[in-house]
């Protein structure tokens, strides 16, 4: 969990106490973090290896912007409420 | 909550007319046009459901149909169809709370599976709840957790107050000591005094999946402490006491200490009922071992032993383990598993008691007060023939909680293993006689005292309540005593089992035996008895 969270402050630094309590206390976004790790952690394995997923590896890109947004977007939407 | 998708799907009949139409509204909205792959998740989880095959919606068809994955899809090592459904199911959400808000059937991916659930719109909204409603939020912790409301006082002009506030610190301050419950604070809880509430909001306030409620009343000569625990979920009452005992101000403190702990011993540890109630909510509930917390995969392996839940279970933690490497407790888990494995014979690791030795050892570092990870590590100490090293870490594993029941039995039957019998059957009979929920291996720690003192009659009656029908030692128990009871047939019966289901172990018993038990008296009792047994069929 901790892990989880240190990577997701590096992401959005300014958010940190927000990330805490969120992940804390909204599984939902505890959800997303977790499938952001996992893509970002599957990522760096595949780039370790070769070349040859590349397909992959660009739908694994798409998937972590997407999720990327997906965080900002409930970090944002809990700021303002 | 999770939800069982095929009972919810038979309560809420729909045409496939109507579902195909508000799919087709799905896919219409702006949201779903932006992303084709959770368009196709989407359309083809929904029309393999109405075709009746949802036996087909695994990660691989998914990836492989829905998806455009190749044929060599392998889901043990690609998470993308788990990545997307997450993101499928949050799409959904979103969508229904804005342009599919009025929709009348409300297609959803719950967690835990990959078949959705259609369901009538929710008549709850919250522009209609009155200011006195209160929503009741869903929330989840990843903990089991507790709170202790503060107990009402029902005697005549509030006398003994000290005593009534006494229950709510002292119930919350024993349970903080069990490392498988979360305790909310005390000071919380202390609001709900003045403000009672429904039980199902005070849960969603506080964060609790279980409370614990209770009233103190007083006649002329008795004092009476009536205690319930109630599950937030459904505000559903699970278990409830009361304790009536002569009114003596002097010993009111002991009063209150003797209840304390016994509630303490009956509902907490691993095999409270607390733990044992939500295992068995979620088993119903929760097929899917994604959604299947760790914890809990454990908690029903320990109950049934079987090859099934072993392997389960174990993916479980694996995967616990490599989002939570520093979860004291999981390590203990895991290592407690991998030692099970290995004395049952079950598939496991490369070196598995190393390896267990060493998940106990870390665990310890990281909490020194985990009390699993020296139970554990005890554990492993056996499994290394270090008895002294057990002995200690047993010592050192009760001195952290002695209220628990679930470690009291553990050590206990580990005790049994070293060959300090009595030891055994003082902490095994408290055990069992403070918590009745027990696993099986409890029976064999009282079998094996009972067997290496000659006591055969109460060898088979803890014999045969060892019901495990996976495991070896079933089997064996029965054949050992009854041999020694002249029960020929019904022996032979049992050792016909013992030989047809694991013959590799009959051929190499003592060394099977010598792995978990370190007297080495016993294991060649046991030993001599299966020869008596199997010359008695011949």
């Amino acid at each position: 969990m901790e892990k989880s969270i240190h990577s997701i402050v590096s992401l959005f630094p300014d958010f940190e106490e927000r990330i805490e309590f969120l992940f804390e206390s909204d599984e939902n976004f505890r959800d997303i973090c977790k499938d952001y790790i996992l893509c970002t952690s599957y990522i760096m394995e595949q780039k370790k290896n070769s070349n040859k997923y590349r397909i992959q590896l660009e739908e694994y890109e798409d998937v972590k912007q997407n999720l990327e947004e997906e965080i900002f977007r409930m970090l944002s939407k809990n700021e303002s409420t | 909550m999770l939800l069982n998708t095929q009972e919810n799907n038979e309560l809420y009949k729909y045409s496939e007319k109507e579902i195909v139409g508000e799919l087709h509204l799905i896919l219409s909205s702006q949201l779903f046009a932006r992303s084709t792959v959770l368009s196709n998740f989407l359309k083809y989880i929904v029309h393999e459901t109405l075709d009746n095959r949802t036996e087909n919606l695994k990660e691989y068809t998914i990836a492989v149909n829905a998806l455009g994955k190749s044929s060599s899809f392998n889901p043990q090592v690609d998470a993308i169809v788990r990545i997307h459904a997450g993101r499928l199911r949050r799409l959904l959400n979103e969508y229904y709370t804005s342009n599919g808000n009025s929709n009348t059937i409300r297609i959803e991916v719950v967690k835990g599976t990959y078949v959705p659930v259609f369901r009538p719109r929710l008549e709850y909204n919250t522009n209609n709840v009155s200011e006195n409603e209160k929503p009741i939020k869903q929330f989840s912790r990843s903990k089991l957790t507790l709170a202790v409301l503060p107990f009402r006082n029902l005697c005549p002009n509030n006398d003994y107050q000290f005593f009534v506030d006494g229950f709510g610190e002292e119930l919350t301050r024993i349970f903080s000591n069990f490392q498988e419950i979360a305790v909310v604070a005390h000071y919380s809880t202390r609001k709900y005094i003045s403000e009672p509430e429904d039980i199902r909001s005070i849960g969603s306030d506080l964060g609790a999946h279980y409370l614990i409620t209770g009233s103190v009343k007083r006649s002329t000569h008795e004092i009476r402490v009536n205690i319930c625990l109630v599950k937030t979920l459904d505000g559903m009452q699970v278990w409830s006491q009361t304790y009536n005992n002569p009114l003596n101000l002097d010993t009111l403190i002991d009063i209150q200490d003797q209840i304390v702990n016994e509630v303490c011993s009956l509902l907490g540890g691993f095999y409270g009922i607390i733990i044992h109630e939500d295992s068995k909510t979620h088993r119903k509930t929760l097929p899917s071992i994604h959604s299947f917390d760790a914890a809990l995969w454990n908690y029903y392996f320990h109950m049934n032993f079987s090859l099934e839940a072993y392997n389960q279970t174990r993916q479980a933690l694996e995967e616990a383990m490599v989002q939570s490497p520093n979860y004291a407790t999981g390590l203990a888990m895991l290592s407690e598993l991998y030692l099970d494995a290995y004395s049952l014979g079950f598939p496991t690791v490369d070196e598995p008691v190393l390896k267990a030795y060493e998940l106990a050892k870390k665990a310890i570092k990281i909490d020194p007060h985990c009390q699993y990870a020296y139970q554990e590590f005890a554990w492993a100490n056996i499994y290394l023939k270090r008895k002294e090293e057990a002995i200690k870490a047993m010592e050192s594993c009760m001195a952290l909680n002695p209220s628990s029941v679930s470690a009291m039995g553990a050590i206990g039957f580990g005790l049994a293993c070293v060959g300090e019998y009595k030891r055994a059957d003082i902490m095994l009979t408290n055990s069992l006689d403070l918590n009745p929920n027990c696993p099986w291996w409890f029976f064999l720690g009282f079998f094996l005292a009972r067997f290496k003192a000659g006591r055969y009659k109460e060898a088979l009656i803890y014999a045969e309540k060892i019901e495990v029908p996976d495991v070896f030692l079933d089997p064996l128990t029965k054949v050992l005593a009854k041999a020694e009871l002249g029960m020929v047939e019904e022996a032979q019966r049992d050792l016909k089992n013992l030989t047809q289901n694991f013959p590799e172990i009959v051929e190499n018993l003592e060394e099977h035996l010598s792995s978990f038990l370190l007297d080495t008296e016993i294991i060649e009792k046991m030993v001599q008895g299966i020869q008596k047994a199997q010359r008695a069929t011949a």
